[in-house]
């Protein structure tokens, strides 16, 4: 019995701490597309999100992206459950559970205009282009530029003053 | 030209309208940002995005100030957030307090780390701050309740200065009126005077918060016939406020029968008012000049009580504002006795009436109150029903020099207890049925001062805190203290470390007992007195804190308090004197009438002991034991987000007595007795010395200058009085016999020959006595009785005991369970036990979910570990246990809402509490209302 009520107060208490927090990152992806550019060879065809792995934000990204384009490019989600060909995505979101594997990404796809974005503390500094972070429990992002030209997109300078910019 | 006019119009709207949009999100509330639909978010810039973030972020951040950094004033008597506060603090809002289920505010005290909250009866408790109780044990259950901890409304002690402890049924307060409690762990006597040895518990009450018309309170009833509520009506009309609240409870125990002592089991009411005494068959365990009927005229009932309360605010000015209470109450409760009777549970019956008046006009605040009261502390019981009436004045004055925060106090207290008017005076106008025989009182002044010093940007912080109180029942002056420095890193990380020592205050018990306990008709002593001594030292702890809060983030709250503290100068009631019955003869006859047949049965009835003890005195003293006490608390609580608050507390101790004296009453009463036998006898063997050497007649008095003396007792001896009273109760063991299967020819004949073997077995031992008597020329045939009167010195027990071992006697110290001696090793050592009545692991944990915004459950849980009680009465182990709470409650207007409410929801029903009542599981219905 005991254990039956701690593991339902367990899931509760995690499934609702994330849910929130996901509306949010997932809009901000979503916004990032509105100061990000493609290479040109990218710019046709659908807007391809890859999420990797399970990841509760997918139906968040979903919800908003809805009926959405970039330019003209339907956008699209996808979860990404095995590793492939990562240079079909726009934006890689990566969850924090699955940070180790973004090095890799961030090698298999660097200057084929894919936005890499992280969900963990430094990541920003040193693999992807954009990383969430929170800061006063305010969701913020931080933006790496150097990472992002690495990447082969283009950024805007208001993506760098609504984000934290950091350095390699 | 209408074209132009409609595209400027269409431009200002749109353009009026993107302002109005831009305006919105900067205003807008968490709330309205939850409530927005996808399509609305995605259409958002990113710098919206960026605001509506900060908006939610800031509201959360209030949140998490809101729940987990609550103010407190109870530490240092002013405003200052929990993370800051000096001592080991929590608070308990009312919302928490509501959400939570707890049915009263002792129930909501499980709330709190570092508190053991036992339930005694349905909705009666035992509220303990880190234990220390059940000292000295081998005593009586009382000493088993908390003494140590003072519980105050609105700084107004609420203390039973009886024997020390709270009466928490007589608060004329519920949780409507609660805006806050605040627990401060650890001695603050230097805050708050005596009694704060462990801690303090101070129930803040609402103000009226504006001129809207606020109504606050919960109805609900359940199962166990559970049905309460309480109402608190306020508002503020100008400068002037109004509050007034009224409480109704009644809850019904588990069960209607009542536990005996002797029996290990429970009985019927009825029933136990001729139920015979175990170890003397013709007598009954009840005491038979009493009516258990009026003891106990509601045995169903738990809790049964109200009260009402009306309080006027003044606020001249911001930093002038008065505030005059009053209020009543009427409670009657079943629950551990105060006294030693042969049952574990009694009742309770209090009155009692308040004024309490708080000024404070900028620096200064005064707060003066009394209380009246009418306390029946053992229902029913003659002698223990009083006029109570304490009174307090509190001046304290609060300013700055330079970074010093200066206040200095003055008080002055007052405790009257008068029990004359429920006695019965005697022709003489005399009183001597009563516990104390009169108007018994303690006053006491204190002056006090408290230095508060913040340096590096507030960081680090020095506090500097003495009080000296004198008491006017002894020469003694105290001087609790409190020096604490903490220094506050970074507002993510505070440490701590606090010294300080506290005191009881005197207690009437104490000071004053003054109480012949008439046990004719029971087993002997036939008297046994209770006497007060006014010199004794109060009990007084020393205690050292360190602490460690932790906010390594926003919403996460850790807090660490390890501790120690020793505990010396605790007292007890402990026998001085006894005078033994040491002659034997035939007594009387007990007539038994054969049920339907009126045949008359005689039973021979001895006296029953060549050496018993007829009366013995009892005195207030201070006994060597120190408490020796080592833990660490740990606390956590952790705002997930704003629809999930997680809580988990838990303590670890362990207390050790020092000089511990493993011996109660009983023994020394036992060994006392055997002891006068045996002076008595040696006595007469001297005489019979001096007799054959010639002296006769002389020498004599030598032997009376001896510890004990011999005198006679022109009256009827102690046991044959005492059977006149109850030689109907043989009637009583021929029943039970009966009961148990055997004929009743039969159980005649058997109770005959219980009668009569034990009087073969007196008489024997007795006549031993009577000859040496005889030889010494005593005319035992004139008299009934030889009167050996024997002293006990709790500093020479050890002489004792070696005297009845040289005679070859065991004392009942050293005697094994089966009766058994031991060889007695010659000296008398005090030992170091582990003291099992504080649970060594005790906690709790809560978790408060809102999934949606009128949905709210909140389930919490408390534990702790095996508790050992061990009393005059035997020990008692309550078995580790694990309760349940849960509510769940849905808004169904604004945030009025209706509940289910499962208190115990496991229907777990082991005994929290020694000999208390089996717990059960409450379910109740309900409705909160707040509007």
């Amino acid at each position: 019995m005991k254990k039956v009520f701690f593991s339902i107060m367990c899931m509760l208490l995690i499934g609702t701490a994330s849910a929130q927090d996901d509306k949010f990152k997932a809009l901000f992806v979503y916004n990032f597309t509105k100061y990000i550019e493609w290479p040109k060879n990218k710019q046709t065809g659908d807007f391809v999100i890859g999420v990797l792995g399970h990841s509760s934000i997918i139906s968040e990204l979903k919800a908003f992206t809805e009926r959405k384009t970039v330019g003209s490019q339907k956008i699209v989600v996808e979860e990404i459950l095995s590793s492939e060909d990562y240079t079909k995505y726009h934006i890689v979101y990566v969850p924090t559970k699955l940070s180790g594997q973004a090095e890799d990404i961030a090698a298999k796809t660097k200057g084929k205009g894919v936005l890499l974005v992280t969900d963990k503390p430094g990541m920003a500094s040193t693999t992807s282009g954009i990383n969430f972070v929170k800061v006063d429990n305010q969701q913020k992002f931080e933006v790496n530029t150097t990472n992002l030209e690495t990447e082969g997109v283009k950024h805007s300078h208001t993506l760098v003053l609504l984000g934290i910019a950091v350095n390699n | 030209m209408y074209k132009k006019i409609f595209c400027v119009m269409l431009m200002l709207i749109m353009a009026s309208q993107s302002f109005a949009q831009q305006k919105d999100v900067s205003k807008m509330t968490r709330e309205d940002i939850l409530a927005m639909s996808y399509d609305e978010l995605g259409a958002m810039p990113l710098e919206d995005v960026m605001k509506l973030t900060e908006i939610l972020g800031v509201s959360l951040n209030e949140l998490y100030e809101m729940l987990l950094n609550k103010d407190v004033t109870s530490a240092s008597k002013k405003a200052e957030s929990s993370f800051d506060s000096p001592l080991s603090t929590t608070v308990i809002s009312y919302d928490e307090i509501i959400a939570s289920g707890a049915r009263n505010i002792q129930e909501a005290m499980r709330l709190v780390p570092g508190v053991i909250v036992r339930e005694k009866t349905n909705g009666n408790y035992d509220i303990h701050i880190r234990g220390n109780n059940n000292i000295p044990d081998e005593n009586l259950t009382v000493y088993t309740e908390n003494s140590m901890t003072l519980v105050m409304i609105d700084n107004r002690p609420i203390y039973n200065y009886i024997n020390g402890g709270t009466f928490w049924e007589s608060f004329p307060i519920d949780i409507a009126d609660v805006d806050r409690i605040e627990v401060v762990r650890g001695a603050a006597s230097a805050l708050y005077g005596a009694n704060a040895v462990t801690g303090v518990i101070n129930i803040i009450t609402k103000n009226p918060e504006s001129e809207d018309l606020h109504i606050n309170g919960q109805l609900q009833g359940g199962n166990l016939g559970s049905y309460m509520g309480s109402l608190n009506v306020g508002q503020n009309i100008g400068k002037f406020g109004y509050r007034v609240s009224g409480n109704y409870q009644k809850m019904q125990r588990t069960t209607d029968k009542f536990y005996v002592f002797q029996y290990d089991s429970l009985f019927n009411r009825d029933d136990i008012q001729t139920l015979p005494d175990k170890t003397s068959y013709w007598l009954t365990v009840f005491n038979p000049m009493e009516s258990i009927k009026d003891w106990h005229p509601y045995p169903e009932t738990a809790v049964d009580r109200y009260g009402v309360n009306a309080n006027l605010y003044f606020n001249a000015a911001d930093d002038i504002n008065f505030v005059l209470s009053g209020g009543y109450q009427d409670s009657y409760i079943t629950s551990s006795s105060f006294g030693d009777p042969s049952i574990s549970i009694t009742g309770r019956e209090i009155k009692s009436s308040y004024a309490n008046f708080i000024g404070k006009a900028k620096g200064l605040t005064l707060q003066s109150n009394i209380m009246l009261s009418e306390q029946d502390i053992v229902h029913q019981n003659v002698g223990f029903k009083a006029d109570a009436r304490t009174f307090n004045f509190n001046a304290e004055y609060d300013f700055y020099i330079g970074d010093f925060n200066i206040r200095p106090g003055f008080s002055y207290q007052s405790a009257t207890y008068d029990d004359t008017p429920y006695l019965i005076a005697d022709t003489a106008g005399l009183y001597s049925s009563g516990y104390m025989n009169g108007e018994c009182s303690f006053n006491s002044i204190a002056g006090s001062l408290r230095l508060d010093y913040k340096m590096l940007d507030e960081k680090l912080r020095f506090i500097l805190g003495g009080r000296f109180e004198k008491f006017d029942t002894s020469d003694d002056l105290y001087f609790p203290f409190q020096a604490v420095a903490s220094y506050n890193v970074n507002d993510k990380h505070m440490f701590r470390i606090v010294g300080s020592m506290a005191n009881r205050s005197p207690f009437i018990v104490d000071s004053y007992s003054n109480f012949d306990w008439n046990r004719q008709g029971r087993p002997f002593p036939s008297h046994i007195k209770f006497d007060g001594s006014k010199d004794q030292k109060l009990a007084t702890t020393k205690n050292v804190e360190f602490g460690y809060r932790v906010r390594p983030v926003r919403n996460l709250f850790v807090e660490a308090e390890a501790f120690m503290s020793s505990t010396e100068n605790f007292g007890c009631l402990l026998p001085v004197s006894l005078t033994a019955n040491i002659h034997a003869a035939d007594s009387m006859v007990a007539n038994i009438n054969l049920p339907n047949v009126g045949t008359v049965y005689s039973v021979k009835q001895p006296v029953p002991a060549p050496a018993i003890p007829y009366q013995v005195n009892l005195k207030y003293q201070n006994i060597d034991v120190d408490a020796h006490q080592y833990g660490i608390t740990l606390n956590a609580e952790w705002v997930a987000n704003e629809k999930l608050i997680f809580k988990a507390f838990g303590t670890y101790q362990i207390t050790k007595l020092k000089d511990h004296n493993c011996y109660n009453n009983s023994q020394i009463i036992t060994d006392m007795t055997t002891l006068a036998a045996l002076n008595v006898k040696q006595y007469a063997a001297g005489a019979i010395d001096a007799q054959q050497a010639g002296v006769k007649g002389q020498g004599l008095d030598d032997y009376f200058a001896t510890p004990f003396k011999i005198g006679v007792q022109q009256q009827l001896d102690a046991g044959a009085m005492q059977q006149i009273e109850a030689g109907v109760t043989m009637q009583a063991v021929v029943k039970q016999l009966m009961e148990a299967g055997l004929p009743q020819d039969q159980a005649m004949a058997t109770a005959n020959q219980m009668a009569q073997a034990q009087t073969d077995e007196w008489k024997a031992a007795a006549a031993q006595v009577h000859a040496l008597a005889e030889n010494a020329e005593i005319d035992v045939q004139g008299i009934p009785s030889i009167i050996a009167e024997q002293h006990f010195n709790y500093e020479e027990y050890d002489q004792m005991l070696k005297q009845l071992q040289a005679a070859g006697i065991y004392p009942t110290l050293y005697k094994d369970a089966d009766g058994n001696g031991k060889t007695y090793d010659g000296r008398y050592e005090k030992k170091e036990i582990e003291h099992k009545a504080t649970p060594a692991f005790f906690g709790g944990f809560s978790v408060n979910y809102t999934p949606i915004e009128k949905l709210n459950i909140y389930a919490s849980g408390n534990f702790y570990s095996k508790q050992t009680y061990t009393t005059s009465n035997g020990t008692f182990e309550a078995d580790p246990k694990f309760i349940l709470n849960c509510k769940v409650s849905y808004k169904v207007w604004k945030d009025n809402a209706v509940f289910f409410n499962a208190r115990n929801l496991l229907n777990d029903k082991k005994q929290e509490f020694a000999w208390t009542d089996e717990t059960r599981g409450c379910y109740l219905v309900g409705l909160d209302l707040k509007f």
